[in-house]
């Protein structure tokens, strides 16, 4: 029998959630299966903030609705959250938080700023509270000590004991909670490592050779740019803050064509600025990398929330034709494919690739097994030039040989004219034609080079339920646990252009279900433009939350 | 010497009697003089007549989009601080729709240097007002003439901290010559803004009242005088050539922390697979 059960945190920024959520992740990943993920206000200071932890005993990637245990940080805390309560979840806090929560709920009381005074600090509160927790569900005390030690190692050795009292004050109390879970961990289970979307993102980038970033601040695209500066402490990567984004892709296509593998991050917004920058990408035959990390729009919409309705401005991003990719990571460790093959496919192809993520995906933690990295992704297809080189030469491998100025003998002259074979600009109307179909053809040649979508599920395939990006997961457990539907899951991680390995299965099945975080279904609009079909069932969500697991068997149970 | 210069005849798109004739065989010979190797040698320029410039000098060029030339130029020049780079284009190109580069970039300070062809219009697109145009101009759309105020490139350089300013006239050649030739040894960003004259579209500013409103510094200018050059970057009535202002400053590769004294280029840095398998998996 699966079982899980749903922590929630809810308090003001700057209260500390996230520590205690990082605390509880890490030690229980040693032990069971966990996922979690906060839903933030666009506010530096108070506000209200939730952290959402699920434990399982079979693995898991993706949140719930229904709380089993609530723990309020102040006595603001509650309010938003009354539609998640049911008869018998828990809330817990300090009395004066309780006494917002109306009193059909049930309530517990506990005196966690006392515990940390008695462990000789109020400021040891949330790690009392951490202490709680794990004793309620019973979590290795051994593992948690570890990880406070490691923590406050570097704030001295009374930071450490105090909190180390406190979390055993905490723990003893949380052991003998008459409402604590039911065994939940499973029987066998090997630790995990929890990764976030922008670790494997900054993993991915980095074995995609990356060397060269530009961007300009805009959530939740700002994380890689960030954790790449980090990183840059141990592999070469030269990290620039631009001016804004139209510099940022200009300076990314500058970049590659002066021989770097260059990355620009941004969202929504920040990319409508770049999209002459893409268009200038397409003539100009120029690799380039672009993650857009997608929260709702129009405009600003709402910064700190999740959707995937970029997709059409990715798909349409720049004036003119001209062939691009797009890639979407959905399973976790995916994420370290999609961007090293996207550095790849830009070099091979001189085109611009896109990687396209959301809020959610991004900043949920979640376990990995083993990630691994294909060293191929790391080829440069530069090459050295001659001294007759031409850059638009007509090759018979249908790409022009791309040279990098400095590096052997000859000019390398890229034009955003219309231009001949050696960059010159020309109107002649015979070259327009030559070049613009050896520009297009690149997506005859792409084809050979697709990543192929996941599918799981019922073996019949005659009712598809398509899905990309960041709702892999919450669909997967969907139907892992409920078989009888009778549903085959195809998920694509290659959105653009899609596989025509699928064609027979879309056209040959009796219905398509297609499940998006956005209000019109973009995705569904490609999938029946490429594939000639009609689908029968858009799934759509567009508050600027993900998917819950039980919100969505709750749809699709209601129309089987 | 023939580097830089084309071994056949070319089609060039200016009018003819234009003053980026003449520019070009300045830019040619200043390369030719300091005997610079072509294949080190890359020009970054946006969209207008000036900014086909590169198209008609023989070396590697990135002619892309209209206003960011410095943008493309600047990231050339970091991820490869031996080649010289040329960030090149008009007063309408770089003042105008691509100010915020020009800005942010003296404030970076890249290895470059940045040449902007100043003819007062915006030649292109047939005679509209440009950034630095005249008030009273009188153009298609500023029908009863320019009204904003015009730019001043110079003192803005000066005041965002460039660490060479330099002005020339496209009519004294050899002057212009050596000014580029100046810049192109400066470490860091160094602008020249250039007067030439648009015959096509610009009636006030022509090869004459350039003459007689331009004046040469002679060597008896202290040119790291920050202040006297503020000055005579102010004045607009008697236009000063020349080196406006030069002192010794931290360019890109000696500040941004990535280079620490290593010019590698970045495609001569090869990443090792074993690293990243460190990173990925770090217990293994
Ligand atoms: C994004 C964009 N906007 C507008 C244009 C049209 N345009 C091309 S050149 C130019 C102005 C040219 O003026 P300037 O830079 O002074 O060059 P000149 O022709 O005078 O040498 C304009 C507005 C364009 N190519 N791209
Ligand atoms: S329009 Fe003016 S600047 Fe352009 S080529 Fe003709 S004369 Fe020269
Ligand atoms: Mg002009």
């Amino acid at each position: 029998m699966r079982d899980s059960i749903t922590i929630v945190l809810s308090g003001e920024a700057g209260q500390g959630l996230q520590t205690v959520e990082e605390f509880l992740v890490e030690t229980l990943t040693q032990e069971a299966y966990v996922f979690s993920s906060k839903e933030v206000m666009s506010r530096v200071r108070g506000g209200n903030n939730s952290v959402e932890i699920r434990i399982s005993d079979h693995p898991i990637q993706a949140l719930r609705y229904t709380i089993d245990y609530l723990f309020l940080f102040n006595d603001h805390a509650f309010d938003r959250l009354s539609p998640r309560i049911k008869k018998d979840t828990v809330i817990y806090g300090e009395a004066p938080f309780l006494k917002s929560v109306p009193t059909k709920f049930k309530t517990k009381e506990v005196a966690f700023l006392d515990l940390a005074k008695q462990a000789g600090n109020r400021l040891y509160e949330n790690t009392a509270m951490f202490g709680y927790i794990a004793g309620m569900i019973d979590a290795s005390s051994d593992n948690a000590k570890a990880l406070i030690t490691k923590r406050f190692t570097k704030r001295g050795e009374d930071i450490v004991s105090g909190n180390i009292k406190a979390f055993d004050l905490g723990y003893a109390l949380g052991l003998v909670d008459a409402d604590r879970p039911k065994a939940l961990k499973p029987l066998k289970f090997t630790p995990k490592r929890v990764m976030t979307g922008n670790d494997v993102l900054t993993l991915g980038a980095i074995a995609g050779g990356v060397n060269y970033v530009a961007a300009y601040p805009m959530s939740p695209g700002t994380s890689l740019m960030t954790m790449l500066e980090e990183k840059s402490r141990d592999v070469d990567i030269l990290v620039e803050q631009a001016e804004d984004e139209i510099a940022a892709l200009n300076m990314v296509i500058g970049a590659w064509y002066a021989g770097a593998r260059a990355l620009t991050t941004t969202s929504g917004g920040g990319f409508a600025l770049m999209t002459e920058a893409v268009s200038l990408a397409g003539i100009t035959e120029s690799p380039a990398v672009v993650h857009v990390a997608q929260r709702p729009g129009p405009a600003t919409g709402l910064p700190t929330r999740t959707e995937q309705a970029d997709l059409n401005l990715v798909l349409y991003a720049g004036h003119g034709e001209f062939p691009r990719m797009i890639l979407a990571p959905g399973r976790l460790e995916d994420g370290i494919e999609v961007m090293s093959r996207a550095f790849y496919m830009a070099d091979k192809y001189q085109i611009p690739v896109f990687v396209l993520s959301d809020q959610y995906w991004l900043e949920s933690m979640s376990q990995v097994e083993h990630l691994e990295f294909n060293p191929k992704y790391l080829e440069s297809f530069v090459v050295k030039t001659e001294r007759d080189y031409k850059r638009y030469a007509f090759d018979q491998s249908g790409i022009s040989p791309r040279g990098i100025p400095g590096y052997g003998l000859g000019y390398v002259k890229v034009d955003s004219d219309e231009h001949d074979e050696e960059g010159m600009i020309t109107e002649s109307f015979t070259m327009r034609v030559d070049m613009h179909e050896k520009r297009l053809h690149k997506f005859e040649l792409m084809k050979e080079d697709i990543l192929e979508p996941l599918i799981s599920g019922a073996t019949e395939k005659e009712k598809l339920l398509l899905s990309w990006g960041s709702t892999y997961g919450v669909i997967e457990e969907a139907l892992v646990t409920n078989p009888k539907w009778g549903y085959t899951h195809v998920h694509f991680t290659q959105v653009y252009p899609l596989p025509t390995s699928v064609e027979k299965l879309i056209r040959g099945a009796k219905s398509i279900t297609v499940i998006e975080n956005n209000a019109t279904g973009q995705f569904a609009n490609l999938i029946q433009m490429t594939y000639g079909i009609k689908v029968s069932r858009r799934i759509l969500k567009y508050n600027g939350e993900p998917y819950h697991i039980d919100e969505l068997v709750t749809i699709l149970e209601e129309k089987q | 010497m023939t580097k830089f210069e084309f071994n056949h005849d070319i089609d060039i798109a200016w009018c003819p009697g234009c003053g980026n004739f003449p520019l070009r065989n300045i830019l040619i010979k200043a390369l030719q003089e300091l005997e610079l190797d072509p294949t080190q040698v890359v020009f970054s320029s946006g969209i207008g007549q000036a900014a086909k410039m590169p198209q008609y000098v023989d070396a590697s060029y990135f002619n892309g989009l209209h206003g960011r030339g410095m943008a493309v130029a600047s990231a050339i020049s970091a991820v490869n601080p031996k080649l010289t780079v040329i960030a090149e284009g008009g007063d309408g190109d770089m003042y105008g729709e691509g100010g915020n580069h020009l800005i942010h970039n003296i404030r970076r300070n890249p290895h470059l240097i940045h040449i902007v062809h100043n003819n007062m219009v915006y030649g292109l697109t047939k005679g509209q007002a440009s950034p630095t145009s005249p008030i009273g101009l009188i153009t298609p759309i500023q029908l009863d003439g320019v009204y904003n105020q015009p730019i001043n490139p110079m003192a803005l350089a000066l005041a965002m901290g460039a660490t060479f300013v330099g002005r020339g006239f496209s009519g004294d050649q050899e002057k212009t010559k050596e000014l580029i030739k100046a810049a192109i040894l400066h470490n860091g960003y160094a602008i020249v803004d250039i007067f030439h004259p648009c015959v096509t579209y610009n009636k006030v500013n022509t090869f004459a009242w350039y003459k007689s409103h331009t004046f040469w510094l002679d060597e008896t200018y202290i040119k790291t005088d920050k202040l006297a050059a503020m000055k005579l970057a102010l004045d607009e009535e008697k236009l000063a050539c020349g080196i406006l202002f030069q002192v010794e400053g931290k360019s890109y590769p000696q500040r941004h922390p990535f280079y620490k004294g290593d010019l590698t280029p970045l495609y001569l840095r090869k990443r090792d697979p074993k690293v990243i398998e460190k990173l990925i998996n770090p217990t293994k």
